[in-house]
């Protein structure tokens, strides 16, 4: 199992240095700090409340669409420091995608739920947005089903299939880094696994951090876990580590109870 | 035993409940057909060609409304042409600019609110003061149509804003996290998603600014020429049937068949546009 060895040399290609959000005066989570290892699957895992969608959701600055949603300490990415006030965050989060728990495509037809960033990022060419829009369906395994239906709506197609597209739509802006909060929790099993196998299969070709609250998921796909729990009213990192370690030989009384299913 | 008489009981309240309700709702339409059969009946033979085009004569006892028609809708085309940006951009900036939280944005929906329920007299009256008088524009169809816009406005910010803000927040967060603008998302993807909201907006503007008189008779004023410009006094369909029905004696008739005429203008624009909100523009948004 490949997730047993992972190459631990490489330095990451985000990191987050005490990283700290709060809504207005209620701490989401506390000085955080954490790498993604280029090519690697990160899960975040805890209890809910935690913060860790908070904490996913800060990396690509789609905490800025909450109002008043404070971020301190720093988000390295790229050399630059991405948490301050003058980043580009629509270059930001295209070169860092992010999925919903929810699939949430467009109400548009399948087609243009691709069509429409790759316009707005100024892929001009028809023929290769075509290419693009091909290439990715093929990605998630989605082609086969829909390349009959490009132009019905995205929003007729299984929840499954929805949240496929959507990681499609994500793949389409080529970025680094893949975000995915709890992408298989609204899922029913058989498209829950297909949407786990489909993460798998993009280890190495993208960097990914996943929220997830499925433990055994966790384990079976994931390179590094970091391990969130609530202490003094706000989400703190008490543990992260090698899949290996933080399920075989876990460091913290908490992760212990944890992942024993004692508690969380 | 005791199951029956339970049930015969609960079935004669349910009986007696649906028979008030069945009652209560046919008094309504009871009223409702009655307005209508009784302004169809006296005013369908005042209806014809020569009554929409013609110039009425006698004070408007006899002759037709061609020339106030023509005021009635240069007013509208002046009312809805300022109205609807000024209304869409606001209700942009509320919608998706302003947070709830906002001590800006909650001054402007209470203002709003307080403005959209003063009465169309109040507007009128600060017309003549300040479309009139200040800038001087007299009693013209632009003063009218100005007064107007400011009375509609209220109600087409606030629903534009309601339709704006029932978008589902999934597609907010969506365009987003693809690093799509927020210029691009309004308008590929929350304006077009917005469009039923934004036109049942644009209807009760329209609907009431058709409706209103109180606010014209101040402003653009009861001449019932044929206007030449806009700074021309015209007489709304309004104003004509308030003024037919309580000022000149012998005017009923006229002013049935201008009110026939003002009924009909309301519902092709109603059904016009719940006919365009559920067919034209959700196949749209599907496929462009």
């Amino acid at each position: 199992m490949s997730s047993a060895h992972p190459t631990l040399s490489n330095s990451p290609i985000l990191s987050t240095e005490k990283l700290s959000l709060r809504y207005g005066v209620k701490t989401a989570f506390r000085e955080v700090s954490l790498g993604l290892h280029p090519g690697q699957i990160l899960a975040l895992v805890g209890p809910s409340g935690c913060g860790k969608s908070s904490l996913l959701q800060s990396l690509n600055r789609l905490t800025d669409l909450i109002p008043n949603c404070h971020v301190q300490g720093s988000i390295l990415f790229a050399g630059t420091n991405v948490a301050n006030g003058d980043t580009d965050v629509v270059q930001l989060r295209r070169r860092i995608g992010l999925i919903f728990q929810k699939p949430n495509p467009f109400p548009y037809s399948i087609r243009r739920n691709l069509e429409f960033p790759l316009k707005e990022h100024g892929v001009k060419p028809a023929a290769e947005r075509e290419t693009i829009i091909e290439k990715c369906l093929q990605e998630v395994g989605l082609w086969n089903e829909v390349k009959d239906r490009l132009d019905s709506p995205a929003t007729a197609l299984s929840g499954g299939q929805q949240q496929r597209l959507c990681i499609a739509r994500s793949l389409a802006l080529s970025p680094e880094i893949l975000l995915l909060d709890e992408p298989c929790s609204a899922l029913d099993p058989l498209s829950s696994g297909m949407v786990e196998d489909l993460i798998a299969r993009l280890r190495g070709s993208y960097t990914i951090g996943m929220v997830t609250h499925n433990l055994a998921q966790a384990r079976r796909i994931a390179d590094h876990v970091a391990v969130m729990w609530v202490q003094d009213d706000a989400g703190r990192l008490v543990e992260s580590g090698t899949t290996r370690e933080v399920f075989e030989d876990p460091q913290h009384d908490l992760t212990k109870a944890y992942i024993s299913g004692q508690r969380g | 035993m005791t199951d029956l008489t339970l049930r015969q009981t609960s079935n004669w309240q349910d009986r007696v409940a649906a028979g008030v309700m069945w009652l209560m709702a046919s008094l309504v339409m009871a009223v409702f057909f009655w307005l209508i059969t009784s302004i169809v009946r006296h005013g369908l033979p005042a209806l014809s060609w020569e009554f929409l085009t013609a110039a009425p004569s006698n004070q408007g006892r006899s002759g037709g409304i061609g020339p106030i028609l023509v005021s009635t809708l240069l007013i509208l085309i002046v009312c809805m042409a300022v109205s609807l940006p000024i209304g869409l951009g606001s209700a942009i900036l509320l919608a998706e600019f302003t947070p709830e939280s906002q001590w800006y944005g909650r001054l402007v929906r209470l203002s709003l609110d307080v403005l959209a329920g003063i009465p169309s007299i109040v507007f009128g009256l600060f017309g003549t003061v300040f479309f009139c008088q200040v800038l001087g524009m007299g009693y013209s169809i632009l003063a009218g149509g100005l007064t107007l816009a400011c009375m509609v406005l209220p109600i087409l910010i606030r629903t534009s804003e309601m339709g704006l803000s029932s978008v589902p927040q999934e597609y907010r967060a969506a365009a987003a996290s693809l690093g799509i603008s927020k210029t691009s998302s309004l308008i590929h993807l929350l304006l077009p998603a917005a469009i039923p909201g934004l036109l049942a907006g644009f209807i009760l503007g329209l609907g009431r600014a058709i409706a209103e008189t109180a606010a014209l008779l101040f402003t653009s004023g009861y001449v019932d020429r044929m206007p030449e410009s806009l700074l021309d006094s015209g007489r709304s369909l309004t104003v004509h049937i308030f003024d037919l029905a309580m000022n000149i004696s012998g005017g009923n008739q006229n002013a049935y068949g201008s009110a026939l005429v003002l009924l009909i203008f309301l519902l092709i624009i109603n059904g016009s546009a719940s006919w365009i909100a559920n067919r034209w523009l959700h196949r749209r948004i599907i496929r462009t």
